[in-house]
């Protein structure tokens, strides 16, 4: 078998605080295959940003990495020398970012950030780097290319800047881009447009991607699978449409539940009670226990690891219930409270 | 508009924003180029409902959202409370009739005050309840946004982003309004947290028997919180009917486009919603502003960019009824064939 084009192992992120360390990544494991598109979802302070930036060496200050592996084509690259080890990441990664006005340098042409890495790192003399990036401009759906090339990220809309970033992550040839929260400040039409782009892409260029979002819709949108992420861990993985069809862990149930459907209304919308634990203080049991509407006492004792439930699906959960036995505690709840 | 069962009422108001010359420009005679963020809006708000406001930004839906709870005075129009004219000096029972949520609680408080010295400021302020029954009404306050009585004494920072949206809820309740304006109160907040919010404004809408104008850019959370829902779009209302018909069956096209670029959960087999993608939207302010610079007699602000335009398209429409559908109105000449569902 051949290995994953990216694996990450065992990851640990913290972040030193005055009095205290946050674990902001507890352990993370993660593979995507050559041209795969994989999905990173959870709310704000689950630890998905950092495990995607960390995979760069982009994490914001203070936060470090303790301890993990990246393995690239199953070689581990940890142990680089950090001159080559930067240079094996960026040959095989690159990133688009949520907020594509600060990515972009301001009083640089958008064309010339497009054409720089070519020019760099492919040596590509300067018309031919201009060549290459006008066919990128087009190639992300930015109509007159050769116009536009001379613009600065001020003058173009959010959905237009966040086509260069695409187009400057596409400009190394990379054989996977990450992509953190690349729609959540664009409008929705023009969110439409950019994952179109996404969605091409990883049809014709064969580009793994790793999107990281909070929205589980814009993830289906581009993705076949996906890693589930709640207080610093992994807490269910597995392809797309069983995750979403029939979720085997409770926190991705209560996530599917809570989100409102614009195709239709429900009664009331499922509530997940109480906040993520606070992640300065050791964990006991498991994470979601104390929010969770089917906890038993067992699932406090002892956090639960990530276990096999299925063909390629993972979950983090001791209740092996089926999501229809939960769907059936929900409306029975739901029914007693009336 | 016959029915006396409306509470609020607005009728063409506009609300531009003229930006200040720099003397080099006035020296050159430079105009201002003004800023059309609300231009010419009609809407009712029926007692009891809630109507949802949406549009992406720009489009103008908070500065209406202001303009409606006396925050801007409106450049031109009127809005009418049960009747009566609100204008530039309302009284201080028309103040408190109609309050507002923001969307970031954070900034909307006080960060020096806690929210027990907050509310009774309030109360006291308005005479609303005798000096001796303060701490109860605080309390009361408190139970009704599903806070513990204990978050009297804390400060705004003390809280978590859900508990602070509660907050600002209690502030607006305690004025005891009867009309809410909520300006994307849930945008700021995690999934899980939004959900919790999106159902206590419903509970208290019904406890309470509040009239709520649901202002926000997620059509979803519209969807599931509003009777009625009106879409805006350059600073004028093109689509108004009931939530469900006009999501199910748009009849403008901007709104059919709004709708359709919703991401929906997609799963393997199913079919994968494309949004149609019709042009880019381009800078949405700089547009505005230069449309704005146009003469009086404009063409339908959506012609750039929609998929079925036609000559008569050359004069702005205004909101016409279907005639199918006499609940719904919207701003586009094929309205009349939205009987046959002819527009695509």
């Amino acid at each position: 078998m051949t290995p994953p084009l990216l694996e990450v192992r065992d990851l640990h992120v913290d972040i030193p605080m005055p009095h205290a360390r946050l674990h902001a990544v507890r352990g993370v494991s993660l593979t995507v295959g050559a041209a795969e598109p994989v999905g990173l979802v959870g709310e704000s302070g689950s630890g998905k940003s950092l495990t995607l930036r960390a995979l760069l060496g982009l994490l914001p200050r203070p936060a470090r990495i303790v301890s993990g592996t990246v393995l690239i084509d199953g070689e581990d690259v940890t142990g680089l020398p950090p001159k080559r080890l930067r240079r094996r990441l960026t040959d095989t990664m690159s990133m688009i970012f949520q907020d594509s006005l600060t990515a972009l340098n301001p009083v640089m042409r958008v064309g010339d950030q497009i054409a720089e890495a070519p020019s760099r790192k492919l040596g590509k003399s300067r018309a031919e780097a201009r060549a290459i990036a006008v066919d990128l401009m087009r190639e992300v759906g930015i109509a007159d290319p050769e116009r536009r090339y001379e613009l600065y990220p001020h003058q173009l809309s959010g959905g237009m800047r966040q086509r260069v970033c695409i187009a400057i992550a596409l400009s190394t040839k990379p054989r996977l881009i990450l992509a953190d929260e690349p729609t959540t400040a664009l409008d929705v039409t023009i969110q439409a447009q950019v994952l179109a782009v996404l969605r091409q892409l990883r049809q014709e260029e064969h580009v793994g991607l790793l999107l990281v979002s909070h929205d589980l819709a814009v993830v289906s949108q581009t993705c076949s699978r996906l890693y589930v992420m709640y207080a610093g861990k992994v807490v269910e993985s597995g392809d797309l449409t069983d995750l979403v069809t029939e979720p085997r862990h409770p926190y991705t149930f209560s996530l599917l539940r809570s989100v409102p459907d614009p195709d239709r209304r429900v009664a009331r919308l499922l509530t997940i009670h109480g906040r993520p634990p606070d992640l300065t203080e050791p964990v006991t049991g498991c994470s979601f226990a104390p929010r969770c509407p089917f906890a038993e006492h067992a699932c406090r004792e002892g956090e639960p690891a990530l276990e096999p439930v299925g063909p390629g699906r993972h979950s983090a959960c001791r209740r092996v219930d089926t999501a229809d036995r939960w769907n059936a505690m929900v409306e029975e709840e739901a029914g007693s409270a009336r | 508009m016959s029915s006396g069962d409306e509470i609020l009422s607005v009728e063409g108001v506009a609300r531009h924003f003229i930006p200040p010359v720099s003397v080099t420009d006035r020296l050159f005679g430079k105009k201002p180029v003004v800023n059309r963020a609300v231009d010419g809006v009609d809407l009712v708000l029926r007692k009891g409902e809630t109507l949802g406001l949406v549009g992406e930004s720009g489009c103008g839906k908070s500065t209406l959202a202001r303009t409606i709870v006396g925050l801007y005075r409106p450049t031109a129009g009127t809005i009418r409370y049960e009747g009566a004219v609100l204008d530039g000096k309302r009284t201080r029972a028309q103040q408190r009739a109609i309050q507002m949520v923001f969307q970031d609680p954070y900034s909307s408080l006080n960060p020096r005050m806690t929210v027990g010295q907050m509310l009774s400021e309030l109360l006291r302020f308005h005479k609303l309840v005798p000096r001796n029954r303060v701490d109860a009404r605080n309390r009361e306050l408190m139970h009704l946004v599903g806070l513990p009585e204990s978050a009297l004494g804390q400060r705004p920072r003390q809280f978590s982003g859900g508990q602070r949206q509660r907050v600002g809820i209690a502030r607006a309740l305690a004025l005891e309004p009867t009309v809410l304006v909520a300006d994307e109160p849930v945008s700021a907040l995690d999934v899980s947290v939004q959900a919790t919010i999106i159902n206590l404004l419903a509970e208290l809408k019904e406890t309470l028997h509040l009239s709520v104008i649901f202002v926000s850019h997620n059509m979803a959370v519209v969807r599931q919180i509003s009777e009625r829902t009106a879409v805006m779009y350059r600073g004028r209302i093109v689509e108004t009917g009931e939530t469900g018909t006009l999501f199910d069956d748009p009849a403008h096209p901007y709104t059919r486009l709004l709708i359709g670029s919703v991401p929906r959960l997609a799963v393997a087999g199913g079919p994968a919603r494309t949004a149609e993608t019709t042009g880019d939207l381009g800078p949405v302010r700089e547009e505005v502003a230069r449309s704005a610079a146009r003469d009086e007699t404009q063409p339908c602000r959506f012609a750039d960019r929609c998929p079925s335009v036609v000559a008569a398209c050359a004069v702005e429409p205004p909101l016409l009824p279907d005639p199918r559908d006499p609940a719904r109105r919207a701003a586009c000449v094929h309205i009349s064939q939205h009987t046959e569902g002819v527009i695509a």
